[in-house]
C-alpha cells in the first residue's frame, strides 16, 4: 500500500539508525532492519559498539549467535514494542519504523546527486573513488539521477580502507541494465573475485547459506553475479530498488498463510524481479520435495507452487528463468484479493534468524 | 549568557557551526558556520566537503579577500536570521549567531567523550583508540572526565582515520592551565611536541614570519604544549571557559570603535588567553601607530583581545607585546570607561585590516633595567623558613640544624659570609668533606653582590680563606705535591653553585667547596671530559653512564678533627689578612 525505496536511511526519534528494507510497506510502517540502536538498549555478550554521531550505539546483527540474538529480540520487543508489527497478513513479524517515529530520511539519490557536485579536486580519496565508480556504472547507459549512494558513504562516517561502496540503483529494468554492463565492461579499477577465488573464499568462510552448497555450486552461483565487486581495492555493493509503480506485489493485496519448511524444486520461467528485496522466481513444475511435520496432509494438491521469495542478498540473482530451482524456506499459502491461491516459499523473514530456518533456508540452482 | 566554546549546532536548514565563544546575547548563539550548503549560495573559492549527505562549502576567513566580501555579502541575503547586529558594538561589527528556536541539534563535545570513553576499546576505530589513549594519559595529570572533551569530526563522526585531528576541549581554564603545566612536564613514549621544522611550515602557511621574525615566532610557539602529536596525530588542545569563570559577561559592557591602531604593551595577565575571545591584560601600552586619530600615548588601553587561536598562550606575564587591530572605547555598566584593542572580528577578514592585524611578541626595550632593578631590589632580609638564615646567629663552632659546623664569620650583617662543613659527604666518608659558604643576608642571586663592595670582597676572602685552609688540611697526605705528573696523584678541588630567577628554586646562595675524586669527581656536565663520555643507547633513549652519588655520614670522631682544625686554619687565614 505504501511506496518507500530499498536501502533508505531512517533516523528515529529514538536514536535509532535504521535501513528501509524493501519498497512495499504496511500503512503507517517503514519495513527496515535497526542497524544501531542505543548503547543502553541491550545488554548481553558480544555486542559490537560504535561511536557514531556523539553516541555509543549497538550493532544490530542478525548474524550473532542465534540464542543470544533471541535474548536481544526479547529484551528488543519489551523495550521498543513499537518497532515490531506484528502483520496480520502474514501472521509473521516485521522490523519497522512506525512513521511518526521518523525523525530525519537520508535520500541515497540526493546525496549522490549533491556528491557528485563537488568538485574532484576536494573530495578525499574515499569519496573520489565513489564518484569514479558512479561515473563508471554511468556509461552502462543508465544515468546517474537514477542511482544512489547509502550507509556510511551517505552519511559521511565511512573510514577509507575498511568501509564498503554502497551504491542503490533505482528501477528494476535500470538494475538489469547495469547488470549486464558489468558482465562484460572493464575499468582499470574494477576487479571481481575470480572463480579460484571464490573456491578459496567458500572453503575458509563458512557461513550458514555456504554449507548447502558444494565448491562448485557456490563458485557457480557467486562467479556470475556482478552486484558485488571491488573497485580500487574497495568492496562496492549494487542495491537494486523498484519505482513505486513497478513494484511487484502491493501490501494488502494479498494475504499469507505459513504452513511450515518446505524444500521445493522448480523451474525458473521468470527472474526479472530476483535483484530486489524482496525478490523473487517465478517457477513451474513446482514440486514440495520436503516438507516438516505433518503438514503434507494439508497441502491442496490443485494449488500450485509459483514463488521463491527472498529476503536475504545473498540468495538474489541466485537463479535465471530456465534453470531448475531449489530452495528450502517457509512455506505459504497465498491468497490474494484478486485471482487464484498459490504457494510460495520465503528465504530470509526476520524469524527465520532466531529459529531453525536459519541453518536450512537456501535457494540454489542444478549445476 | 552562557553556551560552552567548542560546542557544534546544527541548524535546521543544514548549516553546521561550531559555538565561538562562551559569553552569547539572551536568545542565540554566536558561532562560526563551519560548513554551509550549497542549494542557496555557494563560493568556488572556497573549498567544497561532502558532508551529512550535502555538498557543502567550508568557511575559510583566509580564502580570497574579495570571494569572501562576495561570499559573506550572499551569505547575509540567504540567512539574514543568523547575521547577528550586536546592540553593544559599532554597527560595523559581523557577528554570525544561530537563534535558538533555529537549532536542529547541539553536539556536546563533553557528552559525546564520556559516551567515547564508556565504550570498549575493541570496538573503536584507529582514530577512536587513538583518541581514547590520548583522553586517558590527559586523565593522569588530575583533570576528570568531565573536565574533557571532544569536538568537530571526532565529535560528529565525520572524521578521516588517515587526516583527522585530535582535537580536545578542556571545560575550565584553571583545568586548561594545570594541564598545560602537566604537559610542560611530563613524558609518553607517543607523545612528541611540534619541531622547530614543523612550526616554520605551521607559521610559513599563515604568512606570519613576515611580521614575526622565523627564529622569534618558532621560539615562542614552542613553548605552547597545546598542540603536538599523539602516535603521529596531531591533537589540539582548547579551553572552554566555565560560566563562572568568564572574563566578560554579554551586555555588561558596550564598545565603541576609535580606530585601527599598533600598540605595545606589557603582560600583566595571560589567563584568559587561552579561550575564545582570547584576553591579554596590559599596562603601560603605547602605541605606535593609529588612524584616524594620531598617536596617543594618554591612552587608557588595558586589554588586547582576539578571536584567533594562534594567538592563545603567545605571551606572558612581564613579555611585551604588539598588536595591531581594532582600537575600542569599552564602557563597562558599572566601572570606569578604558580601551582595548581586538584583532580577529569576523568583519576584519572583509577589510584592510586582515593583512594588517597581529599580535607578537618583542623584545622589551625598558625589560633589561626593569627587571635587573627589580633582581636588585629583592628583600634579602632573614628569612625564618631558610635553614641558612637561621645558621646566621650561630657563632663559629657552633652546629646549625643540619648538624653542620660553623667554621668561619667574616663582616657584618649587610656585607657577611659564613662557611660550614657538612656532616656529610658524597665522596669518601673517611678522607672527603665539603665546606659550604653562604652570605648572611638572605641573597638569592650572584649579581646581588655587585651592589656591595664589601659584600664582593668578603665573598672573595672567605672563597680565598676556605680554598687555602682546605689545601692545608689535604697537604697533611704526605702524596700531596704542588705539581704531579700522572692525573690520579693530583689532588683536586671543586666549587659548585647556581642561581635561577625560578621562583620554586630561589634559594638562598650557597657555594659548596669539595674534594673533587671519588664519586664526586665525575667530571660535571660543562666540562669538555663530559662530551667525551661514551653515549649509550637504551629503550628511553641516550644516556651517558655516572657513578650514583650516596651522601654519608662522616664518622663523628673525624668530622670533629677536621671542623676544629678548619676553624683553626680559617682563623690563621683572617688573622693573616687582618695584618695585611
Amino acid at each position: 500500500m505504501a511506496y518507500f525505496p530499498e536501502s533508505t536511511l531512517i533516523d528515529t526519534v529514538d536514536g535509532f539508525q535504521c535501513k528501509s528494507y524493501a519498497c512495499e510497506h504496511p500503512p503507517g510502517y517503514i519495513i527496515v532492519k535497526p542497524k544501531y540502536i542505543p548503547a543502553d538498549a541491550l545488554t548481553g555478550e558480544g555486542l559490537k559498539y560504535r561511536f557514531l554521531f556523539e553516541q555509543s550505539l549497538i550493532r544490530f546483527n542478525l548474524f550473532a549467535k542465534k540464542e543470544v540474538l533471541t535474548q536481544y529480540l526479547e529484551q528488543f520487543r519489551k523495550k521498543y514494542p513499537s518497532y515490531i508489527y506484528d502483520c496480520p497478513l502474514h501472521k509473521n513479524w516485521f522490523f519497522v519504523v512506525p512513521v511518526d517515529k521518523i525523525k530525519q530520511v537520508h535520500d541515497p539519490k540526493k546525496g549522490l546527486q549533491e556528491l557528485l557536485k563537488v568538485p574532484k579536486k576536494d573530495l578525499d580519496p574515499y569519496l573520489t573513488l565513489v564518484q569514479e565508480l558512479v561515473d563508471f556504472l554511468s556509461k552502462s547507459g543508465v544515468d546517474a539521477g537514477n542511482m544512489g549512494i547509502t550507509h556510511s558513504t551517505l552519511l559521511g562516517n565511512y573510514t577509507f580502507g575498511k568501509s564498503d561502496i554502497d551504491i542503490t540503483v533505482y528501477g528494476n529494468e535500470n538494475g538489469w541494465k547495469i547488470m549486464e554492463y558489468l558482465k562484460n565492461a572493464a575499468h582499470p579499477l574494477l576487479r571481481w573475485k575470480s572463480e579460484k577465488e571464490w573456491r578459496e573464499y567458500y572453503q575458509e568462510h563458512k557461513t550458514s547459506e555456504s554449507a548447502h552448497f558444494t565448491e562448485n555450486e557456490y563458485a557457480y552461483h557467486m562467479n556470475r553475479k556482478r552486484y558485488e565487486g571491488t573497485f580500487g581495492e574497495t568492496v562496492f555493493t549494487i542495491f537494486i530498488s523498484e519505482f513505486e509503480e513497478e513494484t511487484w506485489f502491493k501490501w494488502g493485496e494479498e494475504s499469507y498463510e505459513p504452513i511450515g519448511v518446505a524444500t521445493v524444486k522448480g523451474k525458473v520461467v521468470d527472474h526479472t524481479h530476483s535483484h530486489v528485496r524482496p525478490g523473487y522466481y517465478e517457477i513451474t513444475d513446482g514440486e514440495i520435495m520436503e516438507l516438516e511435520g505433518t503438514h503434507q496432509k494439508n497441502i491442496l494438491k490443485d494449488v500450485s507452487i509459483k514463488r521463491v521469495v527472498t529476503y536475504s542478498i545473498p540468495f538474489i540473482q541466485q537463479a535465471l528463468a530456465g534453470e531448475m530451482l531449489k530452495a528450502c524456506g517457509l512455506l505459504e499459502l497465498v491468497t490474494p484479493k484478486k485471482g487464484e491461491k498459490y504457494y510460495r516459499i520465503v528465504v530470509g523473514y526476520f524469524d527465520a534468524y532466531v529459529s531453525d530456518r536459519r541453518e536450512k533456508e537456501y535457494i540454489k540452482v542444478e549445476v | 549568557m552562557h553556551f560552552y566554546e567548542s560546542s557544534i549546532i546544527t541548524t535546521k536548514d543544514g548549516l553546521h557551526c561550531q559555538v565561538y565563544g562562551n559569553e552569547h546575547p539572551v536568545g542565540a548563539i554566536l558561532v562560526k558556520p563551519k560548513y554551509i550548503p550549497t542549494d542557496k549560495i555557494e563560493s568556488a573559492a572556497l573549498q567544497y566537503r561532502f558532508i551529512s549527505s550535502k555538498k557543502m562549502n567550508r568557511l575559510n576567513l583566509w580564502a580570497d579577500k574579495e570571494a569572501l566580501k562576495q561570499y559573506l555579502h550572499l551569505f547575509k541575503e540567504a540567512y539574514p536570521q543568523y547575521i547577528y547586529q550586536s546592540p553593544l558594538h559599532s554597527s560595523e561589527r559581523l557577528f554570525f549567531a544561530i537563534p535558538v528556536d533555529s537549532i536542529e541539534r547541539v553536539y556536546y563535545p563533553r557528552r559525546g567523550l564520556k559516551e567515547l570513553m564508556s565504550m570498549p576499546v575493541s570496538s573503536l576505530d584507529g582514530h577512536l583508540k587513538n583518541v581514547h589513549e590520548f583522553v586517558t594519559f590527559l586523565l593522569q595529570s588530575g583533570l576528570v572526565l568531565k573536565d574533557l572533551g571532544i569536538t568537530y569530526s571526532t565529535l560528529m563522526g565525520h572524521y578521516l582515520s588517515e587526516y583527522s585531528d585530535l582535537n580536545i576541549v578542556v571545560y575550565g581554564k584553571e583545568n586548561y592551565w594545570k594541564l598545560m603545566q602537566y604537559l610542560e612536564s611530563t613524558e609518553h613514549s607517543s607523545l612528541r611536541w611540534k619541531t622547530e621544522a614543523e612550526w616554520a611550515t605551521f607559521l610559513e602557511n599563515r604568512n606570519r614570519f613576515t611580521r614575526f621574525g622565523k627564529e622569534k615566532a618558532i621560539e615562542v610557539m614552542k613553548r605552547k604544549k597545546s598542540e603536538g602529536y599523539f602516535n603521529n596525530k596531531l591533537f589540539v588542545i582548547f579551553a572552554a571557559e566555565k560560566e563562572e569563570e568568564t572574563w566578560f559577561k554579554w551586555g555588561a559592557e558596550r564598545y565603541k570603535q576609535l580606530g585601527t591602531a599598533t600598540i605595545t604593551g606589557k603582560i600583566t595577565s595571560n589567563i584568559s588567553s587561552v579561550v575564545r575571545p582570547g584576553c591579554y591584560e596590559i599596562t603601560d601600552a603605547q602605541v605606535s601607530e593609529s588612524l584616524p586619530t594620531n598617536s596617543d600615548n594618554n591612552n587608557n588601553i588595558k586589554k588586547i583581545i582576539f578571536y584567533n587561536r594562534d594567538y592563545c598562550m603567545l605571551a606572558y606575564p612581564g613579555e611585551r607585546i604588539e598588536a595591531s587591530g581594532l582600537l575600542e572605547e569599552v564602557i563597562p555598566e558599572q566601572g570606569e570607561a578604558y580601551q582595548r584593542l581586538v584583532v580577529g572580528y569576523f568583519d576584519a577578514y572583509i577589510s584592510e585590516r586582515r593583512e594588517r592585524e597581529y599580535i607578537k611578541v618583542v623584545e622589551d626595550k625598558n625589560n633589561t633595567a626593569d627587571e635587573i632593578k627589580k633582581l636588585l631590589c629583592e628583600d634579602v632580609s632573614l628569612q625564618p623558613n631558610c635553614p641558612f638564615c637561621r645558621e646566621i646567629p650561630l657563632q663559629v663552632g657552633e652546629k646549625g640544624d643540619y648538624g653542620a659546623v660553623i667554621v668561619s664569620r667574616i663582616g657584618n650583617q649587610k656585607n657577611g659570609w659564613y662557611a660550614t662543613i657538612s656532616p656529610k659527604t658524597g665522596g669518601n666518608a673517611d678522607e672527603d668533606f665539603t665546606v659550604q659558604i653562604m652570605p648572611f643576608n638572605h641573597l638569592t642571586h650572584f649579581s646581588q653582590l655587585a651592589e656591595d663592595e664589601a659584600l664582593a670582597k668578603n665573598y672573595g676572602l672567605i672563597f680565598a680563606q676556605v680554598s687555602k685552609a682546605m689545601a692545608n688540611l689535604m697537604a697533611e697526605n704526605p702524596k700531596m705535591k704542588a705539581i704531579v705528573e700522572k692525573r690520579n696523584d693530583g689532588i683536586a678541588i671543586a666549587t659548585y653553585g647556581k642561581c635561577t630567577t625560578w621562583k620554586d628554586k630561589k634559594e638562598h646562595l650557597h657555594l659548596k667547596m669539595f674534594q673533587f675524586r671519588n664519586e664526586l669527581g665525575q667530571p660535571s656536565v660543562v666540562d669538555s671530559t663530559f662530551g667525551k663520555k661514551e653515549i649509550e643507547t637504551d629503550a628511553k633513549g641516550e644516556f651517558v653512564r655516572m657513578q650514583p652519588v650516596r651522601k654519608k655520614n662522616i664518622p663523628e670522631e673525624r668530622f670533629k678533627n677536621i671542623s676544629e682544625k678548619l676553624i683553626q686554619l680559617m682563623k690563621e687565614e683572617q688573622k693573616k689578612t687582618k695584618n695585611e
